[in-house]
């Protein structure tokens, strides 16, 4: 059975036919003496991952943790798209989070997975990211097959623009763009800014702890970024709402950012592909979910400023999953193509 | 008056004299040594001529061993059973496939 994979920053998910498994991508160490605290969290049905003596809380259960103990230290395995270099501990807990979300290859299957364009503001490489989550998914038997994140969102998003348009991720670390045409792919690159930024300026600037920020972005229902209900209900001066309203203005730095230098990279390509008609943006990732983020998009974007005539701006349905469904996708037809082949 | 002007001319005289004898006794000239070496002077030669090539991009073999770490009770936090929708269909088309 083909799978897709979405290697987030803040969510490892998997699609297959039939179902959709999301794990937090996040652990805790525990300190303290290990037989005793791996009893304890049995006792518990706490989840842990031990490696060298070591044992870590993973997933929503470490999340919740760090929300308790604010003294408790939230460890990411990835860090703005990429595999985190200041995390040791990284590996065992992706391996483990990897095992459970796909299990093992039962007979020939496939397992597409994803990974960032190349960012254009830091210096690091992809290739060393790749290798590793390729290393660990082939560990569990499968065949596997690399596609960038900004394209499994156009596999979604713009089949019904023969594959023509602007795709965009909106992730936790970063922020992927595709520039699609007749399905070739004529710019990518993304940004080292997500939804994880915009929570470490909105804790900086209004001093509430970042795992709250994450926590309330995600969970408050009260959170919508749309002009005329954000202004009405939120009283001013208290916590939460302080905390709002820096994750609006943050919201639309980063689409003001994400939009500049998506022109400038444009700007700067031979080559360009000419658009006679006007093309869609569409988007997805758990950035993107929040309630009024089209309202902002659309306030931030200018279309005299824009290199592309624009049609529409769509938001994928269940944006979350949609990185994941693309690479199903994308997977499913590669088995296709071998049973035909076979 | 003449012998006055003898006098103190030759006086003057041996005064010079007297002087320029201690001074070249004491002060006398340090004869320096030149020394002719023979160091022998660069030659430019010619140096095989060097293709420029240009380097070429070749793809890592990386070799990352990883082992599995002991997990236990390890769940998924959301899963939702269900058909998941796809483009699969549409894609497949607009591939020709």
């Amino acid at each position: 059975m083909a799978k897709g994979l979405d290697c987030g920053t803040s969510f490892y998910i998997t699609a297959t036919e039939d179902r959709i498994k999301k794990q937090r991508n996040a652990f805790l160490t525990v300190d303290g003496e290990v037989t005793q605290v791996k009893r304890m969290l049995k006792r518990q049905g706490i989840p842990f991952v031990e490696k060298n003596k070591k044992i870590h809380i993973v997933g929503q259960h470490a999340f919740n943790y760090a929300q308790i103990f604010s003294t408790a230290e939230l460890k990411r395995p990835m860090k703005s798209g990429l595999l985190n270099p200041q995390e040791k501990d990284a590996l065992p807990v992706l391996n483990a989070i990897i095992g459970e979300l796909l299990g093992d290859a039962v007979g020939d299957e496939t397992c597409v997975y994803c990974v960032p364009s190349k960012p254009i503001d830091a210096q690091r490489e992809v290739s060393y990211h790749e290798d590793v989550l390729k290393t660990i998914i082939e560990q569990y038997g499968y065949n596997v097959k690399v596609i960038e994140e900004a394209v499994a969102i156009g596999y979604e998003g713009l089949v019904d623009n023969q594959l023509t348009g602007v795709a965009i991720s909106m992730g936790a670390g970063m922020c992927n763009i595709a520039v699609m045409y007749q399905g070739m792919t004529a710019l990518s690159f993304s940004v080292a800014r997500g939804g994880d930024w915009v929570d470490e300026c909105v804790s900086t600037d209004t001093g509430v702890s970042k795992a709250k920020v994450t926590n309330i972005k995600e969970s408050s229902s009260t959170l919508n970024l749309a002009k005329g209900v954000y202004s009405d209900i939120y009283e001013e001066g208290t916590e939460e709402s302080n905390v709002l309203i820096a994750i609006r203005s943050y919201y639309g730095a980063l689409i003001n950012y994400l939009l500049t230098n998506l022109r400038v990279q444009f700007e700067g390509i031979d080559n360009v592909p000419n658009f006679p008609d006007p093309v869609p943006i569409v988007i997805g990732g758990g950035t993107a979910l929040v309630k009024g983020f089209l309202d902002v998009f659309n306030e931030q974007f200018d279309q005299t400023e824009f290199p592309i005539p624009i049609s529409e701006i769509v938001l994928i349905e269940d944006a979350h999953t949609a990185v994941a469904r693309g690479c199903l996708s994308e997977a499913q037809l590669v088995e296709e193509d071998e049973e035909d082949n076979d | 008056m003449i012998e006055e002007f003898v006098f103190y001319s030759l006086l003057l005289w041996q005064i010079g004299i007297i002087s320029y004898i201690l001074l070249n006794k004491f002060y006398g000239k340090n004869s320096k040594k030149i020394i002719k070496t023979s160091q022998p002077t660069a030659v430019e030669v010619d140096l095989p001529n060097k293709k420029s090539i240009e380097h070429v991009d070749v793809a890592m073999k990386k070799n990352i061993l990883m082992e599995k770490a002991k997990v236990s009770n390890l769940k998924t936090d959301e899963e939702i059973k269900g058909k998941v929708n796809t483009q699969k269909n549409k894609l497949k088309k607009l591939r020709g496939l």
